[in-house]
């Protein structure tokens, strides 16, 4: 299938300093592709060019076949969502209030709340359980509720594109896995393609199709779980010694790390 | 006849002289002498001890520079304010500083026997710390015109220059005496006294302005708002009507904005009744408050004559 | 689709009828006594009488301004917490009151009083001026960053304060209270032709900002999730700046340094229609209208010493008022 989102040899940095060096990546939908990759390798980054924030200084990116400066601000936000790390909000406002600020793309300054929209919000929220919370305050729900409803806004955004950066950094096991159902519940039933940035080396193999292993600002591998997940290619990326074999109960690569102090990579 | 004279001159003299032995007893300077060394309380209690009198005197106030020169002992000052510029050979003295900062060192620097200071503007702590290097400091702070004229009597005293004081201030209460209304006259003009006009800012009770007011016969309109200086509303001048309105022009003239003085309900802008004063006139307390009370006089004077009805100009008051 | 959208509905017609309240008692209030009766002549029947000049010429214009004024800097104060994601923001952050005060302590203290119809200009001048240079310094590469902006406003703010001082330090003693009167905020300048000179630059103020409601909204969330979710922001952002900036300026230069108002009208606003900025900009408008108004009337009408300033007023008796608003809030959720 032709790829939605895609990056080619992108480079990009800081006067000397390089940060990402020939990165190619593809998207395409109904797939979930997991971003892996240690502190400082340039996960976020990349997110960064990939959803237009950024320029790449090498290489180019093509959404839909076209670059993104080619796109007006609505017409991009239409086909691509990013659900990054946010400063949190000190005004009160209530969930549903915020999850319906992502119908903005379809809206803009002066249109209405059409049906279309309310009905896009209130799915979103439903998708996210997060129909009982829609007159709660922000500032008042759990960090793991918060999660959901930036998941909730970018779903309710309706892009054929979605990027996460790192959104199950502070939850816990259960809010992690229910994120990775609704992840998955999106590509199967919308056909959206998502990535997902992530520390969580073995969710990842159990939802993921494909993965990308980012290091020192390349791709050090990329493919399927288990081309990607071996020991070596672990060693080499994180410094950490681990043992990877088949979970005997899902049949998902499974990676456990081995005791001994992580080396320098 | 000529020993009926000898007789009574005689008598005279037995009275009059005890009573003069008494009275210089008593440490009230005689006619025609000054009394050195003395002791003589200021206005904050403290006793100021002088030998000699001063040569080299330090004013910390345009007033009391005023009050030296008209004591003609402005030979002996040595630094004045940068604000003293009355008479016109003040500005010429060397500055220390202003009223409210006085600069310290350079009072210290100019080695003076005696400084003149006021409580009213001047900073305490500047005035402590001249005494606690050792130089007498001398606070003035009259707050109504008899006061003024007992600060010049007093500061004669204290500049060896006492017959000149009590000279002075007789002549100034003379003056101030026939500028007060001499009939009873019942039309009491109501009299506003503003300095400044934009915002409107009015003396009130309290200050000089309002004994001017007062002592010439009119009626302070802005005597009905506590504090010493209302901020008035342009309504609130409406609602107050003056009948003739002062604006003490601080640092040059200033006059009311047109859209104030389209008012024709007040009398003082129907009338044309707005007379500009100098500002240091009527707020330094010093001899020219004299000169203010002839002039606020005048224009209510004015006043009663221009009104229907009145007596012709010259009678029922002395000018 | 907002949360509490029965209680937002409903707080509109409250807010009007208070704003008109406050008018009509401030049309009442004042030293000269008007009958209804006379009022009703002056504003109808056209008489000419002392009464109905008090009314249209004095205390209705001081009214309207006190409204215009109000609502023009609660909106300001909107604007500014949305673009700074700050809630303590308020129009003056970002150097509009100090070049304000430079420019009209620059009349009111050195020029002789032939200049005094200078000095709102030359106070919107300042305000003008120093808004585009806080806006300048803190423009980088990518843009103006809320970070940025209130650092810049802080320097310049700082740098144009010692200025205040030194004008202050060297002007004539008998200038000075005129001056700090109008550091303090004062409607008593409102003449029929100032507010109907003000009037456009509020209308346009507060139109544009209304126009940019859901920008507002969006930069909540952050410069990026605000571009991701397909917001020009650093148009919005300068759209914002510019337009606040404007209407702080234009009243500020009319009546003086008004505290408080921009502050926390927006927070009572929230209370009463939440956070949508389609909602929030008009009712901060009509609360902080109301506000200043009945501020106003009490600086009147409180005091047997004259005139309180009106900032004084908005600061000691809004402060509690708000206190109450907000803990009511609090605790209901």
């Amino acid at each position: 299938m032709n790829p939605v989102l895609s990056a080619r040899g992108v480079g990009f940095g800081y006067g000397e300093r390089a940060i990402l060096r020939g990165v190619s990546v593809d998207l395409s939908p109904g797939e979930v592709t997991i971003l892996l990759g240690p502190n400082g390798a340039g996960k976020s980054t990349l997110i960064r060019i990939l959803s237009g924030i950024l320029p790449a200084r090498e290489g180019e990116v093509l959404l839909c076949g076209r670059p993104p400066g080619e796109f007006r601000r609505r017409e991009m936000a239409r086909l691509l969502s990013v659900v990054g790390q946010d400063p949190p909000v000190d005004f009160p406002m209530t969930v549903a209030a915020y999850v319906g600020l992502g119908r903005f793309p379809h809206q803009g300054f002066f249109g209405g709340t059409s049906p279309e929209d309310r009905e896009q919000v209130e799915r979103a929220m439903e998708r996210t359980d997060l129909t009982g919370l829609r007159d709660r305050a922000l500032a008042e729900i759990s960090a793991g509720e918060r999660q959901r409803a930036a998941v909730a806004r970018a779903i309710a955004q309706g892009a054929r594109v979605m990027l996460l950066d790192e959104p199950t950094a502070f939850l816990d096991i259960r809010h992690r896995v229910a994120f990775y159902e609704i992840v998955t519940q999106l590509k199967e039933t919308c056909g959206i393609a998502a990535l997902v940035a992530s520390h969580d080396l073995s969710l990842c193999a159990e939802y993921g199709e494909r993965i990308v292993l980012l290091s020192g600002g390349t791709v050090a591998a990329q493919g399927r779980p288990e081309e990607v997940l071996t020991p070596g290619n672990v060693q080499a990326a994180y410094g950490v010694a681990v043992a990877c074999d088949r979970n005997p109960a899902t049949g998902a690569i499974r990676v456990t790390p081995l005791r001994g102090m992580p080396t320098k990579h | 006849m000529g020993r009926v004279r000898t007789a009574v001159a005689r008598t005279v003299l037995a009275g009059v002289l005890p009573v003069l032995l008494l009275a210089s007893a008593i440490g009230r300077p005689a006619f025609g002498a000054d009394r050195f060394p003395l002791a003589l309380k200021d206005d904050r209690g403290v006793t100021v001890r002088l030998a000699d009198p001063p040569r080299r005197v330090v004013s910390l106030a345009p007033s009391l520079t005023e009050i030296v020169f008209l004591l003609g002992r402005d030979g002996s000052l040595v630094g004045v304010t940068r604000f003293c510029n009355v008479p016109p050979a003040a500005s010429g003295l060397p500055k220390i500083g202003g009223v409210s900062d006085p600069d310290v060192e350079r009072i210290v620097a100019l080695s003076p026997d005696l400084v003149l200071c006021t409580t009213d503007g001047n900073p305490r702590d500047k005035v402590r710390a001249l005494e606690e290097v050792g130089i007498p400091c001398f606070a003035v702070s009259p707050q109504d015109l008899e006061a003024v004229f007992a600060a010049i009597e007093r500061l004669g005293v204290l500049l060896g220059a006492a017959d000149r004081g009590r000279a002075e201030a007789g002549a100034l209460r003379r003056r101030a005496r026939l500028a007060r209304p001499s009939a009873r006259d019942p039309e009491t003009p109501a009299a506003l006294f503003v300095v400044s006009t934009a915002p409107i800012i009015a003396a009130g009770e309290g200050t000089f302005m309002d004994e001017l007011v007062r002592l010439a016969g009119g009626r302070n309109a802005a005597a009905r708002f506590s504090g010493r200086y209302p901020r008035l509303s342009v309504e609130e001048l409406v609602a107050a009507r003056p009948d003739v309105i002062f604006v003490a022009g601080m640092a040059g003239v200033e006059r009311f904005p047109p859209e104030v003085t389209r008012w024709k309900e007040v009398p003082a802008f129907r009338d044309g009744a707005v007379i500009t004063l100098d500002g240091d006139l009527v707020t330094r307390p010093g001899p020219r408050l004299v000169t203010a009370l002839e002039r606020v006089s005048a224009a209510l004077a004015d006043w009663r004559a221009s009104r229907p009805g009145a007596p012709p100009a010259g009678a029922g008051g002395e000018r | 689709m907002t949360g509490g959208a029965k209680q937002g509905g409903a707080a509109f017609p409250v807010l009007i009828a208070a704003l008109l309240g406050a008018l009509a008692l401030s049309a009442s209030t004042g030293p000269v006594p008007i009958s209804p009766r006379a009022a009703f002549d002056a504003v109808f029947r056209g008489t000419d009488d002392t009464p109905a000049r008090v009314l249209l010429s004095l205390r209705l214009p001081r009214a309207l301004l006190g409204a215009l004024v109000g609502g023009a800097l609660a909106s300001s104060g909107v604007a500014f917490q949305a673009l700074l994601r700050n809630p303590l923001a308020d129009p003056y952050i970002l150097g509009v009151s100090g070049g304000a005060a430079v420019g009209a302590l620059t009349v009111a203290l050195f020029l002789s009083a032939d200049a005094t119809p200078l000095l709102p200009l030359c106070a919107f001048g300042g305000a003008a001026l120093s808004a585009l240079a806080v806006f300048l310094l803190a423009r980088r590469r990518s843009g103006v960053s809320p970070e940025r902006l209130i650092l810049m406003g802080v320097v310049v703010g700082a740098f144009l304060n010692a200025v205040i001082m030194l004008m202050v330090t060297l002007a004539p003693p008998g200038k000075i209270p005129g001056a700090l009167y109008w550091l303090m905020g004062d409607l008593g300048l409102g003449t029929p032709r100032r507010v109907a000179v003000l009037f456009p630059y509020v209308a346009l103020g507060t139109v544009l900002l209304y126009l940019l409601s859901r920008g507002l909204d969006l930069l909540l969330l952050g410069d990026h999730a605000a571009f991701q979710a397909g917001l020009s922001v650093e148009r919005v952002k300068t759209a914002t700046y510019l337009t606040a900036s404007l209407l702080a300026g234009s009243v500020v230069a009319v009546s003086g340094l008004i505290g408080f108002v921009g502050l926390i009208v927006p927070h009572g606003a929230r209370v009463l229609v939440g956070s949508g900025h389609r909602r929030l900009l008009p009712a901060a408008f009509l609360l902080g209208g109301a506000f200043l108004v009945l501020s106003d009337t009490l600086a009147r009408a409180a005091s047997p010493a004259g005139e309180l300033p009106v900032g004084a007023v908005t600061a000691l008796a809004g402060a509690p008022f708000f206190l109450y608003l907000l803990r009511r809030n609090g605790g209901r959720s």
